[in-house]
């Protein structure tokens, strides 16, 4: 029994990598009704950004992570304006592709900087692991687990308290009623995507101590895209659960099946949701008016 | 092309074997150790560190004696180099020292996350986990055994010995032992070849050298350009393909700093067997350990 402990709660260390990087990705599918491929990307130039702040002018954690931030915010804003914004009455899927081509540019970006050197951006908090009640954890894992949760509530609270949560919700479901009602579309838009930036960079700035930051972290995206579709993509708590979900049954798989199977039951998993229930567990279905 | 030097890790380095070998070009390989290099044997092909088995038997054979494991696993990448590395393994446990794995996990190149393959592996409870990987998931590897408390030693395959290995691993990764197949020369290192290397790089980089240079692995690609040098010196004037060829198989324990002497005949082009063991002290670097 404690052994099938530790393993969900390592699955949910794993887990709640997937679902902060989930978070972006229902982030700017809510309030811009795209499906962001370079979210794990923005989550690699986030880290690299602290990293460089961090090595460069010898700041401390806090401060280089909220540098960070707000340079992802102001390139989240930018790649709005430059390869998003020219696209807003292209179809869905051109927009997809392009939010491809900024992740592969990114991604190269970074390599001719920096080359493909790895390196480890100091934690939040002690990596050292301890024992309570047999079960193994760091500070490091549970504060990442935390600060999932804590961005979960923060987030569902933005959308339903503030107006610009607001504002964002609406231009999503409708472009052209929400500017009728003078909310700026525009602007929505831009604070999405830098929001969406700020919250992928945080991402990765959180997980650069577990999995370290090279060019091609960002290919955790992945994980966090799935555990969205599992989830809900159109729901905060869905993203949660659904990194998490996909965390514990990730391992469980590796532990008591095979560890060689677990992206075939992951994947598979993904294919089951899609086809019996694609809005996700707790996403709600997309009602569409002829 | 008169001749091809260098090359990075045997995914990249294999594909370029058959077409060197179709254009009868030479082709000295500094970082690439998978059998299939010179299987079959080519008059064409040179590897110049300890191949996959001379590394493996090397590794298992220190592991197994010095201290005395009986219930060994091991924690493989799933690409030719890990596949190799397992192959070899398990064969040399069962020939020399007929044991067997308690445990064989894999995992694929873009996994982050390995504690289910390590929670199967502490659950057969081993006395020693050797990790067949690359520098940057072996060092996660290593963190995260100790995270989940799987404490029997740990041996890393030839990929871990680089410096970042350290950075991945931080304080878990103390006194992890790995064999390296060049002599043991930090990039600080202030021995003549180091020097010699760091200066010429230098030169080609005037403002600064780019990130992650000097890499460990450079030392073997200077070594190669060493060899070439002195391929071409004994080959003479009138220098043809064949005479390099030849010249490279009068070399015997050519001292090129940076590897381990070379020796090629005509027949075996495999430069040297020779290998290392490091471990990683207290300061987090990498140290030679007593022979």
């Amino acid at each position: 029994m404690l052994f099938l402990l530790q393993v969900i709660v390592s699955g949910l260390t794993l887990g709640s990598i997937y679902a902060l990087t989930a978070l972006g990705f229902v982030i700017i599918f809510k309030s811009a009704g795209v499906l962001n491929f370079a979210q794990g990307d923005l989550m690699m130039v986030g880290a690299i950004i602290a990293l460089a702040v961090h090595r460069t002018f010898g700041l401390g954690y806090f401060a280089s992570f909220g540098i960070a931030l707000v340079a992802a915010w102001l390139l989240g804003v930018v790649l709005q304006r430059v390869a998003y914004r020219p696209l807003v009455r292209a179809p869905v899927f051109t927009v997809i592709l392009s939010t491809v081509a900024v992740g592969q540019i990114l991604r190269s970006s970074v390599r001719i900087l920096r080359g493909s050197e790895l390196s480890l951006f100091p934690p939040i908090l002690s990596a050292e692991p301890f024992a309570w009640h047999g079960i193994r954890l760091t500070p490091l894992n549970l504060g990442i687990i935390g600060i999932c949760v804590v961005t979960l509530l923060a987030f569902a609270a933005f959308f339903r308290w503030t107006k610009t949560g607001w504002a964002m919700r609406a231009a999503a479901m409708n472009k052209e009623a929400a500017a009728i009602v003078g909310i700026s579309v525009s602007r929505v838009f831009s604070v999405s995507w830098g929001l969406s930036a700020a919250l992928a960079a945080a991402a990765g700035i959180l997980c650069a101590p577990l999995i370290l930051i090279t060019p091609d972290m960002g290919i955790i995206g992945i994980k966090g895209f799935v555990a969205a579709i599992i989830g809900g993509f159109n729901s905060l708590p869905g993203a949660v659960l659904g990194g998490f979900v996909l965390g514990v049954l990730e391992n469980l798989v590796g532990v008591y099946v095979s560890s060689a199977f677990k992206d075939v039951v992951i994947f598979g998993l993904l294919l089951v949701v899609l086809m019996m229930r694609p809005s996700g567990i707790l996403g709600t279905p997309e009602v569409r008016r002829a | 092309m008169f001749a091809l030097l260098a090359g990075s890790t045997s995914g990249p380095t294999l594909p370029v074997v058959p077409i060197v070998v179709r254009s009868k070009v030479p082709f000295i390989a500094s970082v690439s150790s998978n059998m299939k290099l010179m299987e079959p044997y080519s008059p064409y092909v040179f590897r110049v560190y300890a191949n996959d088995l001379a590394q493996t038997h090397a590794l298992v054979d220190f592991a197994v004696t010095k201290f005395a494991l009986k219930r060994p696993a091991i924690i493989h990448t799933s690409n030719d180099y890990g596949i190799g590395g397992y192959n070899t393994a398990v064969q040399r446990l069962k020939d020399k020292h007929k044991l067997d794995f308690v445990a064989v996990e894999r995992f694929n190149d873009a996994d982050s996350d390995f504690s289910a393959q390590l929670l199967r592996i502490k659950q057969a409870n081993p006395d020693g986990v050797f990790v067949w990987s690359f520098s940057a998931q072996g060092g996660i590897i290593v963190r995260q055994a100790k995270e989940l408390g799987l404490n029997a030693r740990l041996f890393g395959g030839g990929a871990t010995s680089t410096p970042l290995f350290p950075r991945g691993a931080g304080p878990a990764g103390v006194g992890f032992m790995s064999l390296f197949v060049l002599p043991h020369l930090p990039e600080s290192s202030m021995a003549a070849p180091a020097v010699a290397y760091r200066e010429a790089l230098k030169k080609l980089h005037p403002n600064g050298f780019p990130a992650g240079r000097p890499g460990t692995y450079d030392m073997s690609g200077f070594g190669t350009g060493k060899i070439a040098e002195e391929g071409l010196r004994r080959a003479g004037r009138d220098v043809t393909r064949e005479k390099f060829i030849a010249a490279l198989e009068t070399l015997k324990d050519f001292d090129t700093g940076t590897t381990f002497p070379i020796t090629f005949t005509k027949g075996r082009h495999e430069g040297s067997d020779r290998v290392q063991m490091l471990r990683i002290n207290a300061n987090g670097a990498w140290e030679p350990m007593p022979e």
